[in-house]
């Protein structure tokens, strides 16, 4: 808020007392100033209680009076004399002079308007009424009061003056009013300055001196532009001729900043109201000037004010529009929530009504209280009356109204009841239906209504098609695995031309040099003996090459019968113990006394144990070391041969199952996937780990069952 | 095993590495046969330093070996023994193999099953 200022108008001041102190005019001053000043300060604001005057009127033969009675009067009896006489305008001088003769007294030819003063005489001119203003007459009772007096001469029809008329105005009344007036502009709480027509300061009041640091004395009189400061001041004499060629009440300057100069230079923003006011002699212009710095300092906080307030309001708005922005994408996030909601409404019932499921609700007793579309349909194609709403849904059934009671239908009726009765959670299961359009299969699902007096949600889904897919990927499957086998045997095949190679190579080079010897006659039966061995051997190891090959390629079909693997293990160890012996390798069996027989195909189990022996006894190599064998039985269901060996074990990464992998100089590289594809026949497993004697040992598990 | 020199005078002292016994045998026997020293060995951890390959006029190695195969044999070989040519024998013959054989001086590859013949005549082209 704008700093309250003691001198604000807002405040009023209190007024000083103008002392209605009336203007007694030295006469020395008041002839001085008439010198200089025309026309005369206007009556009605110069006061004057002049002296007493004494009217005389003479004819042209009172010459003489007039000489006697001036020459007795003293020239110092205090009395303004007045003569109007009826001699022909152009001796009117001459009476002048004639009197001025006779006293020492100032003898003047009045004019209207002029002041009297005391010892002077005026002589008035002939043929014109002489105004005397503002005089006094002392009344009988020794008072006196100021009144005007106007003297004229009255002449006969021909013109010739019969006597001297004597008008007296009593002027207490207007002297009254005139206070009034001068009282009313000293207590205004406005500076007044009255200004004449020729632009002198003619009447200030208290307010002015206090506003302009001028006394009264030091302004009236002087040029008003005094008051405007100097660059204004051409221009405010113009604006003031304008003004009185045009009078009227109002505004100076409006719509402009005005400005006023103070005694001590300092300028001050006014605003100053104009009114025309005639008087006796003029017009002066009445100014009412208020000092509106403060008024200005305030406009100026209150626009400030204002400006900040804007700016606050702007700011307030700014953050206001901020938190309707704010709301509103709160507000539209909820309304879209909503749709979305009322959207997911939507969509679940449509999703309800549209879907191709059948859907039926029984209550707690089995019967049908409601049914969906897809349960409609089917129901009124078929020959259930009003979709069986009402009725029992399991009677129905149990009539053969929807189908056969088989095996299937059996069981879902079961299951359902099973849900009514609070015995299953939910049911589940798949069944056929032969509708018109041949075989499909259902999802049947009941699902129970957690509700006081039970009842259940039952869904049939059609899952024609996804049984069809099924038995499609069940065919690619079978199709799939075909590939992958001929894959396999491809792969083989390649394998074991590639690995023909080195026995054929050895063949032909065994031959060929058979031949160069028999060439140069170099024949001995043992040379010969010992190439035709050589021979021998590659070739009986091509044909077991071949063989495995074949054991390989053909589906393996198992010939189950009762197998005591204690004795395959026993009798496979006596065949081999020699040879492994001729290389110092320890063959032994460790196996209980009791051991279950198991379902199996005795060839092809006495072939994974062998193909596990020789690996082993191809691992150990020439070097002294121990096979051995135990049988146990890890759990009921199975039972496993370890077979461990000591030798170099098998390098990390590399997959003995694989065809062809092997690190050993000899063998096929088939005897460990044989071994594998037969134990996997069984529905066994063969695994290796590294022995606890630093080779390999290998497990093979086989279900006593059987395959 | 006598050893006969053959028309040309060959004799050369072959490093034979193959660890199908079969293949190695009939081919070892082959070469002393026709007069060269052979020393045979079924696996690259079985054969001598490396110190001593300068020795040998040639080295014939299979490519499918453990734990290092023909092809590092070759190079192992060749850098103890440099300029001395070496013959890859093997089924397994791929692309891979017959570009970093041909990255090499040297070298050459014979698929099994060959013609001794064959062997026999790369054998006294590279080596003498």
């Amino acid at each position: 808020m704008p700093k309250k200022s003691d001198s604000g108008p807002g405040r009023p001041r209190r007024s000083e007392r103008i002392r209605a102190r009336p203007r007694r005019k030295e006469p020395e001053t008041s002839t001085a100033k008439k010198g200089r000043t025309q026309p005369p300060a206007p009556s009605a604001i110069v006061e004057s209680s002049g002296p007493p005057i004494v009217g005389i009127g003479a004819s042209a033969g009172g010459l003489e009076a007039l000489r006697a009675l001036f020459a007795g009067m003293p020239a110092d009896s205090g009395l303004a004399f007045v003569v109007v006489s009826h001699l022909a305008p152009d001796v009117r001088s001459l009476l002048a002079e004639l009197i001025s003769q006779q006293t020492p007294m100032r003898v003047v030819v009045a004019a209207n308007g002029v002041e009297v003063e005391a010892d002077h005489v005026y002589v008035a001119p002939p043929g014109r009424v002489l105004d005397i203003q503002q005089t006094e007459r002392l009344t009988r009772d020794g008072t006196r009061r100021p009144v005007s007096i106007a003297l004229t001469l009255i002449r006969d029809d021909r013109g010739t003056p019969q006597s001297i008329a004597t008008i007296e105005r009593d002027l207490a009344e207007a002297r009254k009013r005139e206070k009034r007036f001068e009282a009313l502009i000293e207590a205004a709480p406005d500076a007044i300055i009255a200004v004449g027509e020729n632009g002198e300061i003619a009447l200030v009041n208290a307010r002015a001196e206090a506003m302009f640091g001028w006394s009264r004395r030091e302004m009236l009189g002087r040029p008003v532009e005094m008051l405007a400061p100097a660059r204004l001041r051409a221009k405010h004499r113009e604006h003031r001729d304008a003004y009185t060629a045009a009078p009227s009440i109002r505004p100076m300057g409006a719509g402009m900043e005005l400005h006023a100069l103070r005694k001590d230079g300092t300028e001050f923003p006014v605003e100053i109201s104009l009114s025309p006011l005639e008087v006796e002699g003029g017009t002066v212009v009445l100014s009412a000037i208020r000092d509106v710095t403060a008024l200005r300092r305030i406009e100026q906080e209150l626009r400030e004010a204002k400006a900040q307030l804007e700016r606050r309001v702007e700011k307030g708005t700014a953050s206001l529009a901020a938190t309707t922005r704010r709301l509103r994408s709160e507000v539209d996030e909820h309304r879209r929530t909503a749709d979305a909601l009322s959207a997911s409404e939507d969509l679940r019932l449509s999703i309800l009504a549209s879907m191709t499921a059948r859907m039926a609700v029984l209550d707690g007793s089995g019967r049908i209280i409601a049914v969906n579309p897809a349960w409609e349909a089917v129901a009124s194609s078929g020959r259930v009356p009003g979709a069986g709403i009402g009725t029992s849904f399991l009677d129905a059934c149990e009539r053969g109204d929807y189908g056969p009671v088989d095996e299937t239908m059996a069981e879902s009726m079961g299951a359902i009841r099973a849900v009514l009765a609070g015995e299953r959670d939910e049911a589940m299961l798949e069944q056929p239906w032969d509708g018109p359009e041949g075989r499909r299969w259902f999802l049947m699902h009941a699902m129970p209504l957690k509700r006081p007096g039970g009842g259940l949600v039952l869904s049939y889904l059609d899952v024609t098609k996804r049984r069809e897919a099924e038995a499609q990927v069940a065919v690619l499957e079978k199709l799939s695995q075909r590939h992958e086998r001929l894959a396999e045997i491809g792969a083989l095949m390649a394998r074991v031309v590639h690995d023909l190679g080195n026995p054929v190579a050895a063949l032909m080079m065994q031959t060929q040099l058979m031949l160069r010897r028999i060439e140069r006659g170099e024949v001995s039966p043992s040379v010969t003996v010992s190439s035709a061995r050589n021979v021998l051997a590659t070739a009986e190891r091509l044909d077991g090459l071949i063989k495995e090959f074949l054991t390989l390629a053909r589906e393996p079909k198992a010939e189950l019968t009762d197998v005591s693997l204690p004795r395959i293990c026993t009798h496979l160890l006596e065949d081999w113990r020699p040879l492994a012996a001729s290389r110092g390798i320890e063959v032994t069996l460790d196996s209980p006394a009791e051991f279950p027989t198991i379902r199996a195909d005795p060839a092809k189990i006495e072939r994974v144990v062998e193909n596990v022996l020789k690996n082993a006894l191809e691992a150990i190599g020439d070097a002294p070391g121990r096979v051995h064998f135990s049988l146990t039985v890890p759990d009921p269901g199975k039972v496993r041969i370890a077979i461990e060996d000591t030798g170099q074990g098998i390098p990390p990464g590399m997959d003995v199952f694989a065809p062809f992998e092997t690190t050993k100089s000899a063998g096929t590289g088939l005897g460990m996937v044989i071994a594998k594809q037969f134990t996997e026949a069984h529905r066994g497993q063969i695994t290796h780990a590294p022995g606890p004697h630093g080779g390999t040992m290998f497990t093979i598990e086989l279900p006593i069952a059987g395959p | 095993m006598t050893t006969r020199l053959r028309e040309n005078g060959a004799d050369l002292t072959v490093l034979l590495v193959d660890d199908d016994e079969d293949f190695r045998r009939a081919l070892a026997e082959s070469l002393r046969d026709d007069g060269h020293t052979v020393h045979d060995f079924a696996s690259p951890a079985a054969m001598p330093p490396a110190s001593t390959f300068g020795r040998y006029s040639v080295m014939i190695t299979d490519y499918r070996l453990r734990p290092e195969d023909g092809l590092a044999l070759i190079e192992r070989f060749q850098t103890a023994a440099p300029g001395k040519p070496a013959i890859l024998v093997t089924s397994f013959a791929n692309g891979a193999v017959e570009r970093a054989l041909a990255s090499r001086q040297q070298t050459w590859l014979l698929e099994k099953p060959f013609d001794y013949e064959e062997l026999r005549a790369l054998i006294e082209r590279v080596a003498h």
